[in-house]
C-alpha cells in the first residue's frame, strides 16, 4: 500500500470556494480530488480550512493543523481579527485531542500568526507581507517536492512533468 | 502526579494457563491513552487488575496516585468505567439508573448529566433492556462522565456501534478532557479512531507489554522499506529490523519492516552498499500489524 | 444510595411481594375459620379444645411463609448482580462490606411489608371470631414471632446469596457432610462404645439449632394465634 499524501498546504485560493477532499487514495498514491464550487458560507470557513486532515500521515497532527492556519493567512483568508475555532470546538470538530488543538496553537502563537487571549480565543494577528510572502512559498516548495518525489516513484521524468504542466496551464517552465 | 495509572512488573495467572508477566503500563497524567493488542492479548484482565476487580498474584498497582486494591473506594469515585459489556440493571429505567448512580458519587453534576441525556438523545422513561446497542453505549458513558472523573476507562466504548453513535461518544468525551484535562484511556480495536485522538499508545500481547510510547513516535518508527542489493547479515543496523522478505519477480528488491527509524539512517545503506529505493509511512493499523506478525513465531505457509 | 436502592430491590421483588402480602395478611383468616363469628350462639357452646385442634391444621404453615418470604426475599435481592457477573457493584465506591449493608437494610425494610400484612391480618382474625372462656388470642405475638422468624430467614438467605454459589454450596455440603457423617460414624462405633447409645447426631445438631435459645428456636416455638 503506498504512503498517503501529506496533508500539505491548500495553496492560494480566493473568496469562498472550496475543495472537498476524498480520503480514499487513488491507484498512485494520490488524493482524488472532488470540486464543489462555494460550498461553504464565510461563517463555516474557518472549519473548512481544516478539513482533510489526515491523521495517518507521519506529519504530526499539530503540525498539520498549524500549517494549515499558516497557509490560509497566507493566502489572505484569515485576516487580522479573526478568530480561529474554540480548542474545544475543533477538536470535537475533527475528533482529536484537544492537547494536539492546544500544541497547534502554542505554535502559531510563538511564530506570531496568533495571539492567544485566555477566556477569550485565539485571534490571527495582523502578520506582515512578506512573512506570508514567505509561507506561500513554503507551500510551494513543498508540493513541487512532492510531486517530483511521487513522479520518481513511478518514473516519471521532470520533462514529462513539465510538459504536462505547460499543457494543463498554458505556462511554459522550460527555457 | 506523573501517571494516572502505573503498573509495575505485575503478574497473574489463571487456571487455564494464560497469564500476566511482569507486566508494567504507564499512563501519563492528561494522556488519551490507545490501549491496542489481539483478543486474548490480556488487556481486559488488565484493565480488571486496575479497576481492583481481580488482585494481581504480584507486582505494584497505582491508580491516581493510590495504591490498588487498598485505596480501591476513593479511586472509583474519581474513576468513570464503561466496561465492555454493560453492567447495569436492564430492568430499570434511564431514568432511575441515573438516580441509582449518581446516589453513589459525590461529585455528581446532575445539570450536566441531564444536558448530556439530551445531548445524546436518552430518553429517560425508556427500559434498559429495550435500548438499543447504540443508546446502551451512550448511557453508560453519560454514567461515567456525570461523576466528574480524573480518569476515563473506556472498554471497548465504541463496539458494535453505528458511525454516527460513535461520533457521538467520542465527542462527548472529548468535550469533556477540553474541559477538565481528564486522562483518558481507551482498549479499543478501532485504529482510526484511535489514531485521531491517542497521544500515547500501548500495546499488549500474550500477556505482555511489548511497546509502549508516544503515538508519534510508534506510528512514525514503523516503516516499510523498499530495499535493493543489501547484504545478507548487515551489521551495525541503528534501527531494529522487524523483517525482510524478498520480493517476487525481478531484481534483488526486499522488502523491510523496521522499527524505530530516523530519516537520518538513510545512510546506513550506502554505507554497506545497499541502495534505499523508498520509505513507506505505515499507519497505525499497519504498524501494529507489523509489530506483532514479527513478534511471534512465523507459521508454515505464512506469507 | 438508600432511595434508589430500595426501588432497585422494589423492582427486582415486587411480584414476588404481592403473593406474601395477600398470603400474610389471609394465613391468620384462614387459621381461624374453623371458629364462629361474634355473637354466633353456636360458637360459644364449642368447647375451648376444639378450637384449638381445629388451629393445629393450620400451625406449621406460619413458619413456613416466614421461611420462604425471607428466604424468597434475600435471594432476589442478590439477583440482578449476579446475573451481570457483579461488575457494577465492583466499580462502585463504596466498600464491599458497606455495599452489602445497604442492600441487606434495603431488603429488609421489604420483608416488613408482607410482616405488617400479617400483622393487620392477626388482628383482624382475632377481632372477627367470637372465643369461648379460658382462651384468649395473642395477634401481638403472632407478628413478633413471624417477624423475627422472617428476619432470621431473611439473614440467613441473604448471607448465603451473597456468596457465590459456589460458596454456598461448598458451606451446606459441608456441613451436611459433617451431619451425615458424624451420624454414620456413630452408628457403625454403636457396638463397640456402649455410650454412644443414646447419641444422634443428627438429632442432636437439630436440637442445638431448633432448640430455645439456638438461631431457629423462633420457628419451633408457639405460633397459635389462639392460645390458653
Amino acid at each position: 500500500m503506498a504512503g498517503h499524501v501529506r496533508g500539505g498546504g491548500q495553496g492560494g485560493q480566493a473568496g469562498g470556494r472550496r475543495e472537498a477532499r476524498g480520503e480514499r487514495p487513488c491507484a498512485y498514491g494520490l488524493q482524488c480530488l472532488t470540486v464543489s464550487v462555494n460550498r461553504y458560507s464565510s461563517t463555516q470557513l474557518h472549519g473548512a480550512v481544516f478539513e482533510g486532515i489526515d491523521p495517518r500521515s507521519p506529519t504530526p497532527l499539530y503540525e498539520q493543523i498549524a500549517a494549515r492556519v499558516r497557509v490560509a493567512v497566507a493566502a489572505g483568508e484569515l485576516g487580522p481579527g479573526d478568530a480561529l475555532p474554540s480548542v474545544r470546538a475543533l477538536a470535537r470538530e475533527l475528533r482529536i485531542n484537544p492537547a494536539t488543538v492546544v500544541q497547534a496553537y502554542r505554535d502559531l502563537a510563538i511564530d506570531g500568526f496568533v495571539e492567544i487571549r485566555h477566556g477569550h480565543g485565539t485571534f490571527v494577528q495582523d502578520v506582515p507581507g512578506f512573512v506570508r510572502d514567505e509561507e506561500r512559498t513554503a507551500q510551494a516548495e513543498k508540493l513541487v517536492r512532492k510531486l517530483l518525489q511521487d513522479a520518481a516513484r513511478l518514473g516519471i521524468s521532470a520533462e514529462e512533468i513539465a510538459d504536462v504542466f505547460a499543457a494543463e496551464t498554458g505556462v511554459s517552465i522550460r527555457e | 502526579m506523573n501517571n494516572a495509572i502505573e503498573l509495575t512488573d505485575v503478574c497473574w495467572s489463571a487456571d487455564k494457563g494464560f497469564e500476566l508477566r511482569d507486566l508494567t503500563l504507564r499512563v501519563p497524567t492528561g494522556s488519551i491513552y490507545g490501549f491496542l493488542g489481539p483478543n486474548g492479548s490480556g488487556k481486559t484482565t488488565t484493565i480488571r487488575i486496575f479497576m481492583g476487580m481481580i488482585e494481581a498474584d504480584r507486582g505494584d498497582v497505582r491508580v491516581l496516585d493510590r495504591p490498588v486494591p487498598a485505596d480501591m473506594t476513593s479511586i472509583l469515585a474519581r474513576v468513570g468505567y464503561v466496561p465492555e459489556r454493560p453492567h447495569i440493571y436492564p430492568a430499570l429505567t434511564v431514568g432511575e439508573q441515573i438516580r441509582y448512580h449518581s446516589s453513589f458519587f459525590r461529585l455528581w453534576d446532575r445539570g450536566w448529566a441531564e444536558e448530556l441525556r439530551k445531548r445524546l438523545d436518552l430518553d429517560p422513561g425508556q427500559k434498559i433492556a429495550r435500548l438499543s446497542k447504540g443508546e446502551t453505549g451512550k448511557l453508560l458513558l453519560l454514567l461515567a462522565l456525570a461523576q466528574r472523573p480524573a480518569l476515563l476507562v473506556l472498554d471497548e466504548p465504541t463496539e458494535g456501534l453505528d458511525p454516527v453513535v460513535r461520533r457521538d461518544v467520542l465527542a462527548a468525551a472529548l468535550d469533556y478532557v477540553s474541559d477538565t484535562g481528564a486522562t483518558v484511556f481507551i482498549s479499543s480495536h478501532l485504529m482510526h479512531e484511535l489514531e485521531r485522538i491517542c497521544d500515547w499508545v500501548g500495546v499488549m500481547d500474550h500477556g505482555q507489554v511489548v511497546a509502549e510510547l508516544p503515538m508519534q513516535l510508534f506510528k512514525n518508527g514503523i516503516k516499510r522499506l523498499r530495499v535493493a542489493d543489501a547484504p545478507d547479515a548487515p551489521k551495525g543496523i541503528p534501527f531494529t529490523v522487524l523483517s525482510r522478505l524478498h520480493e517476487n519477480g525481478a531484481g534483488s528488491g526486499e522488502t523491510w519492516i523496521v522499527r524505530g527509524w530516523e530519516p537520518s539512517m538513510r545512510h546506513y545503506f550506502d554505507s554497506v552498499g545497499a541502495t534505499l529505493r523508498d520509505v513507506i509511512d505505515l499507519d497505525l493499523e499497519e504498524s501494529f500489524v507489523e509489530l506483532l506478525r514479527s513478534s511471534r513465531p512465523p507459521t508454515s505457509g505464512s506469507r | 444510595m438508600v432511595q434508589p436502592m430500595l426501588l432497585v430491590h422494589w423492582k427486582q421483588a415486587r411480584l414476588l411481594l404481592i403473593p406474601f402480602i395477600v398470603a400474610g395478611f389471609g394465613l391468620p383468616l384462614l387459621a381461624v375459620q374453623g371458629f364462629g363469628g361474634v355473637g354466633d350462639d353456636r360458637a360459644v357452646s364449642m368447647e375451648a379444645y376444639r378450637f384449638l385442634t381445629s388451629y393445629q391444621v393450620w400451625l406449621p404453615y406460619f413458619p413456613m411463609l416466614a421461611g420462604a418470604v425471607g428466604g424468597v426475599l434475600a435471594l432476589t435481592s442478590w439477583n440482578w448482580d449476579h446475573q451481570l457477573g457483579h461488575v457494577y457493584a465492583l466499580s462502585l465506591p463504596v466498600a464491599r462490606w458497606e455495599y452489602a449493608m445497604l442492600k441487606m437494610g434495603a431488603g429488609a425494610a421489604l420483608v416488613l411489608v408482607p410482616v405488617a400484612a400479617l400483622w393487620v391480618g392477626a388482628h383482624v382474625a382475632s377481632a372477627s371470631v367470637a372465643l369461648p372462656e379460658g382462651i384468649r388470642a395473642y395477634p401481638n405475638q403472632l407478628a413478633f414471632r413471624f417477624f423475627a422468624a422472617t428476619m432470621i430467614s431473611y439473614a440467613l438467605f441473604f448471607a448465603m446469596a451473597a456468596g457465590t454459589i459456589r460458596t454456598t454450596v461448598w458451606i451446606v455440603s459441608t456441613v451436611m457432610a459433617l451431619v451425615i457423617g458424624g451420624n454414620l460414624l456413630v452408628v457403625v462405633l454403636e457396638p463397640y462404645v456402649p455410650a454412644l447409645d443414646d447419641v444422634n447426631v443428627v438429632q442432636t445438631v437439630l436440637g442445638w439449632l431448633l432448640r430455645a435459645g439456638g438461631p431457629f428456636a423462633v420457628f419451633t416455638g408457639n405460633w397459635a394465634l389462639i392460645d390458653v
